[in-house]
């Protein structure tokens, strides 16, 4: 028992029975940061919270052992549990700002923690230690006065106010733009290295534990399945599962075609002694299936491996540089001129003067924060909000402004896939009725043609036609996005405006539904305009790449010349901070 | 329906057992009277006996088959005006919510003037200056449903105006009427019928209290809180003729409001779990 956190043998059940972590062994040293990365669902941030001694309402801590520090976590009760938590751990929750209470300043958030009676002093220090101000005017300041990295920066400063020994960071930076999401790692990072801190960290973002972390954990449902060296597990994934993860991480800096983690390929059919990666296994054998399970078996360089047959993982595929079109030798699709966009009454436009064109099965990535007015602009296209003033053309026919004044062919022409995964397909209708329609009313056939033309789509979307009578909730969030694409393709669009896709799924689901879209993108020739704040994705799909700030357009340009030589200060720091490089101080907000 | 009925909790299935059997008196009550209900049979606050087993009113006429006559007009005008307040008050509501600007403006405002005016004191004007009837006291029920309701759906309905398919819908140029009934009314209607059911239970308390006034159902017609009105001098002498017709109400009121719960309940474990995902 040497590491600051031991973990031995931990199983979480829920309440139903199922296993949500399955005997899971780590162990952290002092002073070490540690990642937890895997897909929606595999129990990392059950873990995570576990060694926190908590289980959320409906699991339950079933067995194992957890020590902090050479104290043993359960086994308590939750009078002595929150005790060694206060002395020993630091928590930071997904959305730290909303765990700031908005009626308490800055230095009654810190006292709050540190305890009433400490001085001004310490909290300075504390807020200090977070790259916060420490003048009397910022301390006497509410959360709602604090900008949003300084909100999260606070949040830390705060989790922090007592030198605690272990730092739990659960998805800190998740909602977070790139750029506020680098200011508060770096502030993270300032906090390692002034003292003896441990961090355990977990993620999706296996591209971001990788630089911010020194050694993953990668876990698949319920079970470790790989752990080394942060930098040796992102180059050289030696599980096979570990390895389709690698492959559809998207790099800012290493522009690649994304590659889809393969479907579940055949039924379980002995769910105790199976491999839990082997359904899904390109290389699994008879022993995977019938031999028991493997054990966390240690591999090449301080990497330990839960597979057989970790020697005969192929490396990662050599990156294939996605193909550029050249927009100039293109047809001219969509073209907008001059957008002004305002919200309301407010008298600063959203949008100024943005203008942008694309061409036939070209794909235009716009690129900006939140507050850019990227989604803004999609929607001044489709006719959702109408523009202040500047003009939309359609293959150089003029679009109306507001989409019910356009004509029926027009509004077919240029359709529009929502964002949310979980708002853009009515809950309480099929999925199959929902791509029906359009092509009821855009589509020009008999009506017995319908089901059959809805299901050609599920083809083209790679939807299972099983699914066609399924009710949204019943699919997971890839799936409902390729229903949306599926309904947008209905009407035969020749623009079609992707407003974030994929930004609430993992990178598995993502690099499929990307696939997706670029293969029926050269298929149907269609113009697409892509807006994302992941750098990443851009560096994988995007032909041509605009950079918005503040609604003003700071750059515009093929993607590899962009990424490769920002010539904007802005863009240029979106590109550092999306590989996590120090950024220039002058552009954090 | 079956596999509904099995999730029903014993308490709820009470509650919809003697709402039934209370709708079966409103509806075959008249056709079970022993007596005719306009009749003076006895002395009156006679005390019960085997020919009167509810004994008599303040008239000498029979409590029972009065009782058993005088359940249709609550319960007609009742679900009457809750039906014109769901279906007017959450028409409303989803276009004020989806439209906004202008429309919102002009539909709610007036509603919140209606909302202002006491319901009771609206039904005693309205009385004054239309008939004293049933139906005059149905529409003032509505009307002071409408807003509450209205208000309730808008907000919901603002929340779903925002979703990706709804936008979908706008961008594909389908007009409003299918965006209201087909994109946007499933997935208010649990907040609808949840609100109902509060509704319901403040349409039969209007309709009571202004017949209990005198300016809803007028005499001889039996009605059972026109009874309880009548009845209540002789209320130490023949508890009955009080006592049957407002244990009736008290009730229809508790078993509806118990299902309105229940259906509350699962309206709002529904959305969270539709938000859980």
């Amino acid at each position: 028992m040497s590491g600051l956190v031991e973990v031995k043998g931990l199983r979480v059940q829920a309440d139903n029975g199922r296993t949500v972590l399955d005997g899971i062994d780590l162990s952290v040293e002092p002073g070490e940061a540690v990642g937890l990365a895997g897909e929606t669902g595999c129990g990392k941030t059950t873990l995570a919270h576990a060694v926190l001694g908590y289980s959320r309402p409906g699991l339950n801590i079933v067995g194992g052992e957890i020590t902090i520090d050479g104290q043993t976590v359960l086994g308590r009760t939750m009078a002595e549990r929150r005790a060694l938590r206060r002395s020993l751990v630091a928590y930071m929750p997904q959305d730290p700002a909303s765990a700031l209470s908005p009626g308490l300043r800055v230095a009654q958030q810190v006292r709050e923690v540190a305890g009433a009676d400490v001085d001004d002093r310490f909290v300075a220090e504390a807020l200090d230690r977070a790259r916060l101000p420490t003048d009397a005017a910022f301390m006497r300041r509410f959360p709602l006065e604090l900008s949003g990295g300084q909100r999260q920066r606070l949040g830390l400063a705060v989790a922090m106010a007592k030198r605690c020994k272990l730092l739990v960071l659960d998805e800190p930076t998740t909602a977070l733009d790139v750029v506020t999401r680098r200011e508060v790692l770096t502030a993270v990072d300032e906090l390692r290295a002034a003292g003896e801190l441990t961090i355990l960290h977990v993620s999706h973002d296996l591209a971001l534990l990788s630089r911010v972390t020194d050694r993953v954990a990668i876990m698949y449902q319920g079970l470790i399945v790989e752990t080394g060296g942060a930098e040796q597990v992102l180059r050289r994934p030696l599980h096979p599962y570990t390895r389709a993860l690698a492959a559809a991480v998207p790099l800012a800096d290493e522009p690649k075609k994304l590659i889809a983690l393969a479907p579940v390929l055949r039924e379980v059919e002995q769910p105790e002694i199976e491999c839990v990666f082997a359904a899904r296994c390109e290389q699994h054998d008879v022993r995977c299936t019938a031999a028991g399970r493997p054990g966390l078996e240690p591999a090449l360089e301080g990497t330990m491996v839960r597979c057989f047959h970790w020697q005969h993982t192929p490396e990662l595929p050599l990156p294939v540089r996605p193909e550029r079109r050249d927009g100039s030798a293109l047809e001219t699709v969509l073209e907008a001129h001059d957008i002004v966009a305002h919200y309301g009454r407010h008298p600063e436009p959203v949008l100024h003067a943005v203008s942008l064109s694309v061409g036939a099965g070209e794909c235009l990535a716009v690129v900006g924060e939140s507050g850019s007015g990227k989604s803004t602009l999609v929607r001044c296209i489709v006719g959702l909000h109408p523009p202040s003033s500047g003009r939309t053309l359609l293959r150089g026919v003029e679009l109306a402004p507001r989409a019910a004044k356009r004509t029926r062919q027009q509004r077919g022409l240029v359709q529009l896939v929502p964002q949310d995964p979980f708002g853009s397909l009515n809950p309480r209708r099929s999925v199959g009725a929902q791509v029906e329609r359009p092509i009821r009313l855009f589509d020009e056939i008999g009506r017995g043609q319908v089901r059959e033309r809805a299901l050609e789509l599920f083809d083209a979307v790679r939807l299972r036609r099983s699914l066609y009578d399924a009710m949204p909730r019943e699919l997971s969030g890839g799936e409902r996005q390729r229903v949306a694409i599926a309904r947008a393709l209905a009407a035969r669009p020749s623009v079609l405006l992707c407003d974030e896709i994929t930004s609430a799924l993992d990178v598995s689901v993502q690099a499929a539904v990307l696939e997706v879209l670029d293969d029926l993108r050269s298929e149907l020739q269609m113009a697409v305009v892509f807006v994302t704040h992941d750098l990443g994705v851009v560096a994988s799909v995007a032909d041509r790449v605009m950079v918005l700030r503040y609604g003003d357009i700071v750059a515009e340009a093929g993607v590899d010349s962009v990424l490769a030589a920002p010539a904007d200060p802005y863009t240029r720091a979106l590109i550092d901070a999306a590989a996590h490089r120090p950024i220039e101080p002058e552009l954090t907000p | 329906m079956k596999s509904w009925l099995k999730h029903l909790p014993l308490v709820q299935r009470i509650a919809l057992g003697v709402l039934l059997l209370i709708l079966v008196i409103a509806a075959i009550g008249p056709q079970l009277a022993p007596h005719d209900y306009t009749q003076t049979l006895g002395p009156p606050f006679a005390s019960p006996s085997g020919k009167y087993p509810l004994g008599t009113d303040q008239l000498g006429r029979d409590v029972l088959s009065r009782v058993l006559t005088g359940g249709r007009p609550v319960i007609l005008f009742t679900i009457l005006a809750t039906l014109a307040t769901i279906v007017i008050g959450s028409t409303l509501g989803m276009l004020a919510g989806l439209k906004g600007g202008w429309v919102d403006e002009a539909i709610m405002r007036p509603l919140d003037v209606a909302i202002a005016v006491p319901p009771l004191l609206l039904v005693l004007i309205l009385v004054a200056v239309l008939a004293r009837s049933p139906v005059t006291i149905a529409i003032v029920v509505a009307v002071a449903g409408v807003p509450i309701l209205a208000r309730v759906v808008r907000s919901v309905s603002l929340e779903v105006a925002t979703k990706g398919f709804v936008e979908a819908a706008r961008a594909r140029g389908e007009g409003s009427p299918y965006i209201v009934f087909r994109e946007v009314l499933p997935n208010v209607m649990n907040t609808v019928l949840a609100d109902a059911g509060v509704r319901f239970v403040a349409a039969i308390y209007l309709i009571a209290s202004a017949s209990f006034l005198g300016v809803g159902s007028q005499p001889p017609a039996a009605d059972w809180p026109v009874m309880i009105a009548e009845n209540r001098q002789g209320i130490d002498i023949q508890p009955l003729g009080v006592i049957a017709p407002a244990l009736l109400i008290v009730a229809f009121v508790v078993s509806v409001g118990l299902l309105a719960q229940y259906l509350q309940r699962g309206a709002s474990s529904v959305v969270v779990k539709d938000a859980a995902r």
